[in-house]
C-alpha cells in the first residue's frame, strides 16, 4: 500500500460522440457506486492543461483511456507513470494527441506528479463519430473497471 | 527537375484531424494541400429532426476546446428564427462566458502550442522544464477562463447551463465574487503575456489580407453585429450565403469557404484586432502599443501577441461585466416555436463561427448548417504556405518543416494539437 496524501481521482478521458473514445466516461458510469467516498471519479475530454490541473492536484491518480497501441481491439494495458514517461510518448499511444501523455510529462516536469499515477489503455478499434463502443471494447470494459477498483484498493488503502 | 514533397502525415486525434503536403518543383511551391477532417459535418445530419432547444447541447460537443462558440452561435440563429431578444444582464452573462473561452482557449494555444515553436521546442514538456514559471502562468490563465466557463456554463467542458432565450441558472452577485480576484490575477498574468511574446523572436511576414469579423457599433464584438472586411464587406448576418460560398474539396471532409466576389479570407484574432481596434480597451489598447504593435496587423506569425492582446481584454471586459452585475428578473426569454429560419454569427475564438437552422412549426430542426472557423481559414492557410515557404526554401530541412507547422498553428486551427505531435516526412524526388 503507498502512502498516498491528498485526494484520489479517478478520470476517464474520451468523448462520448466517438466510437471507442467513450470508453474513459464510460468507465466513470460504471464506477459510481461502487468506489469509496473519499475517491472520486470524473470524467474529461484529454484537454491538456485542464488534465495537468486535475492530475497535479491529486495524491494518487487512476486514468482510463482508449488507445491505438497496435495490438488486437479491446486489449487492455496497465502503466505506471509515476516515474517513468508512458510508452511512445507523442506518438500513438493515446487517442489524444496532446493530452494524457504530455498532460503527465508537463505534471513531472512542473514537480507536481502524485507518487501513484496509473494509466489503463484499451485498443480500440474506431474514434467514428457518432458509433458507440465496438463489441471487443465494450467487452472489456467491466475488467478494466475492476482492474481500477482492484488497484485503488491496494494502492490507496480503500479496503 | 528538382522535387522535394513536405509531408505531414494524418494522425488520429478527435478534435480535429489533419494533414499537410506541400510541393516544391524548380525552387518554386508548386502545391501547399491542407487536409483537414472536422466533425461539424456529422452534426449537421445529427441535428436535423431534433428540436430547436437541442441545438446548444449538441452542438456543444462538436470541440472540446470552444463549445461556448457553437453554443453561442446556435442560440442567436434561434433565437433569429424565433424573434427573440436576449438583452440587458443576460447578454452581457453571454459575453461573460465567452469572456472565459477566450481566456481558456487562447492561453491554451498561446503557451502548450505556439510559444514551443517560438522557442524551438518540440512541445510544451520541453519548454516546462527550462520554463517551468512561465508555463504554470499560461496553465493559471487558462484555469482562470475555465473558472468562468465552469460557474456559467455549469461545467468546464461542454457546458449544460446555455439555453435558447438566456440561461437555465443565472448566478448570484455572491457568486461571481471569487471570480473577480481570479480574474484581477488573470489579468496581471495576461498582461506578462503580452510583454513575454512580444520579446519572441518574431518571422517577418505581411500578407495582404482579406480580413472579415464581426463589428459591432458599441463593443469590440463577440456574440452580434455585422460582418464586415477591410475591403468594404458590410452585411448583416442573415446575408452570410449570398456572399460567402462553401466548397468540396476532395482531399479533405471539411467544405471550404471563399467570398464570392474576393476568394479567400482571413478569420480570427488578426481580423478582429485590425477591424475592431478602436474598441479593445484601454489597458489592452495599451499593452499592445506597448507591444509595438499598430492599429491593424497582418503578420500572421504576430497572431500570438494578438491573442495576448485578447486576453488582457477579456479579462478586462469580464471584470467590468462581473462588476456591474445585477441579477436578472429571469434566467431566460421565450417564444413559440414557428416555421422559420435564423442565422447566428459569433466570434469563436479562432474566428467567425456561422450557424444557419431552419425549423418546421413545433421547432423541429429541418436543415443546420454550421461553418467553423478553421473551414473558412483553410484556404487562407494554404495560401500562406504557398506564399511563404517560397522564401524558406534556403533554410534547414528540419528548421522548414518547423516553419510550416508553425504557420499552420498561427491560425490555431483545430489540428494544433495534432500537429504538434506530427514528425514530419520530408521526401527529396
Amino acid at each position: 500500500m503507498s502512502d498516498v496524501s491528498g485526494p484520489i481521482r479517478v478520470i476517464g478521458i474520451g468523448n462520448r460522440d466517438r466510437g471507442d473514445d467513450a470508453l474513459g466516461p464510460l468507465v466513470v458510469d460504471a464506477l459510481r457506486g461502487r468506489l469509496p467516498a473519499t475517491v472520486s471519479a470524473v470524467e474529461h475530454s484529454g484537454e491538456v492543461a485542464g488534465l495537468v490541473d486535475l492530475i497535479s492536484g491529486a495524491g494518487a491518480v487512476y486514468l482510463v483511456d482508449a488507445a491505438v497501441m497496435g495490438l488486437e481491439p479491446g486489449t487492455a494495458r496497465e502503466f505506471d507513470a509515476s516515474t517513468s514517461p508512458l510508452p511512445a510518448l507523442g506518438g500513438a499511444f493515446s487517442s489524444h494527441a496532446l493530452g494524457l501523455s504530455e498532460a503527465i510529462e508537463l505534471a513531472r516536469a512542473l514537480d507536481a506528479l502524485p507518487s501513484v499515477c496509473r494509466v489503463f489503455a484499451v485498443e480500440a478499434t474506431s474514434f467514428e463519430a457518432g458509433e458507440g463502443l465496438s463489441q471487443p471494447v465494450a467487452d472489456t470494459l467491466p475488467r478494466v473497471t475492476q482492474a481500477m477498483i482492484d488497484s485503488i484498493r491496494q494502492e490507496s488503502g480503500h479496503a | 527537375m528538382s522535387r522535394k514533397t513536405i509531408k505531414v502525415d494524418y494522425l488520429a486525434r478527435v478534435e480535429g484531424e489533419g494533414a499537410l503536403n506541400v510541393t516544391i518543383r524548380d525552387g518554386q511551391v508548386s502545391k501547399a494541400e491542407l487536409r483537414i477532417f472536422e466533425p461539424p459535418r456529422f452534426f449537421e445530419a445529427f441535428l436535423r429532426g431534433r428540436d430547436y432547444a437541442e441545438a446548444p447541447d449538441v452542438t456543444a460537443r462538436i470541440c472540446g476546446i470552444c463549445p461556448v462558440a457553437y453554443q453561442m452561435s446556435a442560440v442567436h440563429a434561434m433565437e433569429n428564427a424565433l424573434d427573440i431578444e436576449v438583452e440587458g444582464q443576460l447578454r452581457a452573462l453571454r459575453r461573460l462566458l465567452y469572456c472565459g473561452e477566450w481566456i481558456e482557449s487562447h492561453a491554451l494555444h498561446i503557451y502548450m502550442l505556439h510559444a514551443p515553436d517560438f522557442l524551438g521546442y518540440a512541445g510544451a514538456v520541453d519548454m516546462a522544464r527550462d520554463y517551468p514559471d512561465i508555463v504554470k502562468r499560461g496553465l493559471s490563465l487558462k484555469k482562470a477562463g475555465n473558472a468562468i466557463m465552469t460557474l456559467l456554463g455549469g461545467r468546464e467542458i461542454h457546458p449544460i447551463n446555455v439555453r435558447v432565450g438566456g440561461f437555465y441558472r443565472t448566478p448570484t452577485r455572491k457568486e461571481l465574487e471569487p471570480l473577480a480576484e481570479t480574474l484581477k490575477q488573470a489579468r496581471e498574468g495576461a498582461l506578462a503575456t503580452v510583454r513575454w511574446t512580444a520579446g519572441l523572436d518574431m518571422p517577418e511576414a505581411e500578407r495582404d489580407y482579406h480580413l472579415v469579423a464581426l463589428h459591432h457599433p458599441d463593443e469590440y464584438a463577440m456574440n452580434t453585429g455585422r460582418i464586415i472586411s477591410n475591403r468594404g464587406l458590410d452585411i448583416a448576418v442573415a446575408d452570410y450565403n449570398r456572399h460567402f460560398v462553401e466548397s468540396h474539396v476532395q482531399r479533405s471532409t471539411a467544405l471550404h469557404s471563399h467570398l464570392r466576389e474576393h476568394d479567400c479570407y482571413l478569420v480570427g484574432p488578426l481580423a478582429r484586432y485590425s477591424l475592431n481596434h478602436g474598441q479593445l480597451s484601454s489597458l489592452a489598447r495599451e499593452a499592445a502599443k506597448e507591444a509595438g504593435l499598430g492599429v491593424t496587423c497582418t503578420n500572421p506569425f504576430q497572431s500570438i501577441v494578438v491573442r495576448s492582446v485578447e486576453v488582457v481584454y477579456a479579462c478586462d471586459e469580464a471584470l467590468r461585466i462581473i462588476d456591474d452585475y445585477l441579477e436578472p428578473e429571469q434566467p431566460f426569454e421565450t417564444a413559440e416555436p414557428k416555421a422559420s429560419e435564423g442565422f447566428g454569427c459569433t466570434e469563436a475564438p479562432r474566428g467567425l463561427l456561422f450557424h444557419r437552422y431552419r425549423l418546421d412549426e413545433n421547432g423541429g430542426i429541418l436543415e443546420a448548417q454550421i461553418v467553423p472557423p478553421t473551414a473558412q481559414n483553410q484556404p487562407s492557410i494554404e495560401a500562406d504556405l504557398k506564399d511563404l515557404v517560397g522564401g524558406w526554401l534556403d533554410l534547414p530541412a528540419d528548421t522548414l518543416r518547423e516553419r510550416c507547422e508553425q504557420t499552420i498553428r498561427n491560425y490555431d486551427p483545430c489540428i494544433s494539437c495534432a500537429t504538434h505531435f506530427l514528425k514530419l516526412d520530408v521526401r527529396h524526388e
